[in-house]
This record gives C-alpha cells, structure tokens and sequence, in this order.
C-alpha cells in the first residue's frame, strides 16, 4: 500500500467522521447511546463509518428500519470560522447562504462556501448589526443595522431602500409573503406595521 | 425558570475578582496609583474608561484585585473579569460580556428581568458578535438601572484577539457613551493591538491612562522594600530565625528586582523552598552576579530581570548533567505551560505516561515558579506568565536544556492525548442502560468522575488544540489518528456527549481535515 493511499484513505475517513457529527449532532449532543441506536442506524450505507462501526453497534432485539440514505445530506454547511460571523440566512431555494459581516453581506454557494458576491451598504448606511433575511421570492434581503432596515435588490447588488424605526431597537427581522420586510420585537411579541413593500 | 435559564448561560467560571487566590496590595504600598484610581472610581464625571498600563510583573493585576476589592466595598463594583491565558474559557473574548451580564443580573433586579428573556429565546448568543453581546447583554439591560457602578476587567492581553485593534475596546468605543452610569476599570500590557485599541478615535477622549512602570523608581523600590520585608519577616518567624535577613540583603532584593514585583514574589517563594533553610538560600542568591540596573525613569526590563531570576532558579534546582532529568523537566515543565486548561499533575503524570511521585518531585524542586498545592489531583500553573514567556523564546531562555520548543511539545502532546484516547476509550464507558438520554442518567457526573479520569477527559477535549499547533514530523501522529479514527471514534463521541462537549467534536475534525490537507501530502514513505 503506498503513502498517497494511505494519507487519502486517513483524509477520506476524517470528512465521514464530520459528517456523521455535523448531522447528527443533535442525537450526540443528547445521548451518548443513541449514537449506535440511532445516529449509526441512520448513517448512510455506503458511509465510511458505518462500515468500520456497524458490527460494533449493541445486540438489540430485531427491529425494523427503513429510510437509511444512500448518502450523506449534503443542505449543511459548516462555518469554519468559529466566532468571527455576524449572522446568517439561506435563500428559500437553498442555493446560497448569506452570511453578515460588519462591512458587507456576503453571499456564499452553501456547498463551497465560495464568496460569490458582497453586498455592500451605502457610505451612509449605518453600521451592520443583523440578523438577516431573504425575501420569499429571494429577489431581496435585507439587513438590521443599528437606526434602520436596509434592503438590497439582489441581482442588481445595490441598496434599495432604508427604512428607519422608532425606538426600542429590533431584534429580529420577517418578511411577509408578499416581500414586506418588517422589524420584530421578541420582549413584547409586537409587530410594527409594515413600513415597506415592493415588487420583486 | 427565571433563574434556571441565567444560571444556565454559557459564561466563564472563576473569573471574579473574590475567585483564586490573588492577594491584594500590601498595606502602604502602591499608593499613588490606588489613590489615583480612587478620585478617578468616584467621580462620574471624569472619563468613562481608566486604563492601568503596565509592563509584565509590574503588579497591574494585584492593583486590579485591591481595586475590586474596594469598589466591591463601597457598594459600587457592577462585575469583573480576571482574564487567564491559562484558561481556555477565560482567554476567551465571547465570555466576557456574557459573564459580565451574569454578574450583574445576580446584582441588579431590573437588570435580571430584561436579560433573562434575552437568554431564554437567544441562549446561543454567546457566539453571536462581540458587538452583538454588549449591545443586547449589557446595553440594553442597562437601560433599566439607575444604579452607578464600575465594571473591572484584568490583564485584557491575556485574551486571544486576532484583530489588529483589540476587538473588545473598539466595540466598547461604539456603546460605552451609552451607559453613561457605567465605568470600566481595564489593566492590560502595553502590546500594539490594546495600545491602538486605547487610541482609537471613539475611546481615547473617553481613558483615562495610568502607565505603571513610569511611577518614579524610588517610590516602587519603597514599595518592594515594603513588601520583602514583611515577607520575609514571616519567613524569619516561621524558621525562628532572629535579626534575619539584614536590611542589606533586603536593599540588594530589592535593587536586582529593578521595579518588578513579580521579581521580589519569586524571590520569597524560592526562599520559601520545604526543607532548606532560608538563609542558606538567600546566602546563595545573594553570591549570584547581579545582572540588572535601572535605567531612567523607565527602569523597568521585565526580560532581562526576570530572565536572569528564572535561570538562575533552573540551574541552582537542576545541577546534574543528567539528560534524562532534563528530557523529563522539558516534558512536564512543557505540558505546564502548553496545556489548554491547567491540569492536575496526577494527570500530567497519566499523559505523558509517567508516575505522579516522579512529576511531583520535578514540580516541588520548582515551587517557586508555580502556582503548586501539595495534592497532586489539583491543577498546577505557572504563578506568573512572564514564565511562560521565558522558558518558551529561544532568544531569552538561552539554554537549549531548559528551553521548550512550542511546536515540538505541541506535537509530543498530540501524541500524548492520542496514546491516552487509543488506550482509555471504550464502548459504553459508563455502562448506561440502552436508549437512554444523557439527562435521564441520575449520576451521570458521578459516572464520569468514576470512569474517565482527568487526563483521558482533557485529551478527548484538547488533541486538536495541539495538533493544529505541532511542528515537525507528523510520522509519528499518523499511525495514532488511523487508531483513533477507526477504532475509537464513536467512543470519543460518547465521551464528549456525556461531557456536553460536542460542539468541540465539529471544530476538532474540522481541523483535522484542514491539517491533513495540508500535512499528508509532503509526507516521506517511511511508515508505508
């Protein structure tokens, strides 16, 4: 067996090992037994740890499982970058992942995590502060900063609108189904009015 | 439920200023500087900020502690947080403002009724943005006490930031002038990103800087005088030792610690060495060639003082030509400092495979640089991080058989942690029943305790921290990972499930597929 095999086998059986946690890490996260009873059960059967793990799992009495992947889901995407993000939000198509930083939203292919663009504020917008969201059509998405909402037309990468509001300061954002972004406050589970509508 | 949700945010722990044990001031000394800090602490309407600037073991922290201390006194004190690069979670920026928050709604009523909300629909904001946490931790809850108060935060270049502005002060710039009932009391070396932090167009008309090392040199020396003697004195009593030491040797210390308090501290904890009398020791110190000298007002040479101090302790403790004294020294002395949280030398023993008497006697014949307790099961750290500092740069610590390699040790401790995983992991380590939820187990930590010992709990944990960080061959850590990640895997997984480690677990693959991406291509055919 020569080294190049040996070091792609290691790399290979690592990128299973993360995705087994990334997807099932809410199973990890709240019992350890459940990782044989149920993460390893659901694994993908062709999955490199399921193949090195499976035998290993407790004797149980017979039980019947259906819909095992033929894969890994691959709609996750990990963050490397530990604490430096701002926020995030997907498209409602699940083709791109906009992620805010204090100069600009960026969007990213999800797969990759590819910077395919920046959205930037105007000089006068105020600064970013999030959380994010896309507008149902996913022609716009806007962004909290710290006075006002400020909304992008996504395909022209320009700002279209900001929309000022009146105190206590949002802390998160909704858009309706006919693309009216709206600020939230979760203390006193109050909309405002919507401010805003468009045309996508 | 109130409480249970603030209770259970993620935060730091320990990092108080009534936490460890850290002395204050000694009666009498220190005094232009506390009384500086007083007239700053009680008028509100001078700056919003006060930054104690001082060179390494110039005594910033033992000021911070008698300020507390004192602010804690007067009703005053909001929170503080003594940053530890020791500590994983106290080096940490993202647990300040959250550990500042559970502080202070502990204290403040109107404060706890706005926060706990705020954790109960966001208990992840802990990895939210710097300036996401002051805003919606402290800002906003602010808006609803009257009360002033003053907030201390310790040794903030302690914390790892790699911005080159220090990220907190430049978000604290953005908000400070918006709770104009809050001061924040800060310490910290003079190093480039906390010295533009402090410069930056929103916070400097907003400090207040005291530089500590520019106090006049007759005053400090008066100070350390002070303090030897008193130290000394109970020394002297402990051993019925009269007329000892003489105030000649007291003005000799005091002259070779050149301004630095850390220099007369390591002093008397040598002195204080179990079964040597002290004179016999000072007598030695004393017959050491004097290696320092003030130089103008800002006489003050961390590096050169204490370098002299530190291998002058090294050498008189370990005088054999001995190589497997000093491969041992390295390898324990260099777990010391490189570990990610402290550790027990029990288990520093268990990691590098040795036996705890053998990693007690290297320890205790160095007492004086550590912070030390007698049972090996409690962790031991270096008792000041000038130590670390030395014994790590090649260009201070000048002899290679007491000078660590950081990328060597680091990669020895790879080793280290996957020899105690591959050995120690199990299946079903604890014994739980099938099904069963990790909350549903009534003794869990009691499980824990009794069936993953501290070095097998911290090697699940921190391998990564050190594989990252290796240097040199990786032919040896190979064959480790193949064990591991083949045979052992799920096992590890349990552990940090019943450890609430998980999210450890993405971080640590992540860097490992990043590391082999990196590393395995260049490998030589040698363990084909």
């Amino acid at each position: 067996m020569n080294q190049v095999y040996r070091d792609e086998q290691l790399l290979n059986t690592a990128r299973d090992c993360f995705n087994f946690v990334t997807i099932f890490f809410e199973v990890i996260n709240v019992s350890a037994t459940h990782i044989y009873h149920s993460a390893l059960e659901l694994s993908p059967l062709p999955s490199i740890i399921r193949k090195l793990y499976y035998h290993r799992r407790p004797v149980l009495s017979p039980r019947l499982v259906t819909g095992t992947p033929d894969a890994w889901d691959e709609s996750m995407t990990i963050f490397s970058e530990d604490y430096s993000y701002e926020s995030h939000a997907w498209s409602q198509c699940g083709q791109f992942v906009a992620t805010q930083k204090q100069d600009g939203v960026e969007i990213r292919d999800p797969l990759t995590l590819g910077l395919l663009f920046t959205l930037k504020p105007t000089e006068t917008s105020p600064p970013l502060t999030g959380p994010l969201a896309y507008s149902p059509d996913g022609h716009s998405l806007a962004c909290l900063s710290s006075a006002a909402i400020i909304i992008w037309d996504i395909q022209a990468r320009e700002v279209i609108k900001e929309i000022e509001w009146n105190n206590p300061r949002p802390d998160s954002l909704v858009c309706s189904l006919v693309s009216r972004f709206s600020p939230f406050h979760s203390f006193s589970s109050k909309f405002e009015a919507p401010k805003h509508s468009f045309k996508s | 439920m109130s409480l249970l949700a603030l209770n259970s945010s993620r935060r730091a722990h320990g990092v108080g200023y009534q936490h460890a044990n850290r002395q204050g001031c000694l009666r009498g000394t220190r005094e232009t500087v506390l009384e500086e800090i007083e007239s700053w602490s009680e008028d509100f309407n001078k700056p919003p900020i006060f930054w104690l600037n001082g060179l390494a073991g110039t005594g910033k922290s033992t000021v911070a502690q008698t300020t507390a201390e004192r602010i804690f006194a007067d009703g005053q004190l909001g929170a503080s947080f003594f940053c530890s690069r020791d500590f994983e979670d106290r080096r940490n920026l993202h647990f300040i403002f959250p550990t500042l928050a559970f502080q202070m709604a502990h204290k403040y009523p109107n404060f706890q009724s706005h926060l706990v909300p705020l954790l109960q629909s966001n208990p992840d904001i802990i990895y939210e943005s710097l300036c996401n946490q002051m805003g919606k931790l402290i800002v906003e809850p602010l808006g609803s006490v009257d009360d002033t108060m003053i907030i201390v935060i310790d040794a903030l270049d302690e914390c790892v930031d790699d911005e080159p502005q220090s990220a907190i002060l430049s978000v604290m710039g953005r908000f400070v002038e918006k709770i104009p009932n809050v001061k924040f009391f800060i310490t910290g070396r003079p190093e480039p990103r906390i010295t533009s932090g402090f410069r930056l167009e929103l916070l400097q008309p907003l400090t207040d800087v005291f530089v500590l090392h520019n106090i006049e040199p007759s005053l400090v020396d008066a100070d350390i005088q002070l303090f030897l003697k008193y130290e000394l004195s109970k020394l002297a009593h402990r051993h019925q030792l009269d007329g000892w030491p003489s105030d000649q040797d007291i003005n000799i210390l005091c002259h070779r610690a050149a301004g630095l308090f850390v220099y007369a501290v390591a002093t008397v904890k040598f002195l204080d060495t179990r079964g040597i009398l002290p004179v016999k020791l000072l007598e030695t110190i004393l017959s050491f060639p004097e290696n320092t000298s003030h130089e103008g007002k800002t006489q003050v040479q961390p590096n050169k003082t204490l370098d002299s101090l530190y291998s002058w302790i090294l050498h008189e403790t370990f005088d054999a030509d001995n190589p497997i004294v000093y491969s041992n020294f390295q390898s324990i002395v260099g777990a010391i400092v490189m570990v990610v949280n402290p550790l027990p030398p029990s288990a520093i023993a268990e990691l590098l495979d040795l036996e705890t008497k053998g990693v007690m006697l290297c320890l205790t014949s160095i007492h004086s640089l550590l912070a030390l307790d007698e049972d090996p099961n409690l962790p031991v750290h270096p008792f000041h991080k000038s130590f670390p500092d030395f014994i790590t740069d090649p260009s201070r610590c000048l002899d290679e058989k007491f000078y660590i390699s950081p990328g060597k040790l680091h990669s020895d401790l790879t080793m280290s942690c996957l020899r105690v995983m591959n050995d120690g992991l199990e299946q079903n380590l604890l014994s739980l029943p099938n099904y069963v939820l990790n909350s549903e187990v009534k003794d869990l930590q009691m499980k824990i305790q009794g069936h993953i010992s501290t070095a097998l709990q911290y090697a699940c944990r921190s391998w990564h921290n050190h594989l990252t960080t290796s240097q040199g061959p990786v032919t040896g850590i190979i064959p480790h990972l193949y064990i591991f990640l083949e045979e052992r895997f799920l096992a590890w997984l349990e552990v940090l499930s019943v450890t609430g480690a998980v999210r450890g677990a993405v971080v640590a693959l992540e860097q490992l597929i990043i590391w082999l991406q990196e590393v395995c291509h260049v490998l030589p055919c040698s363990i084909c």
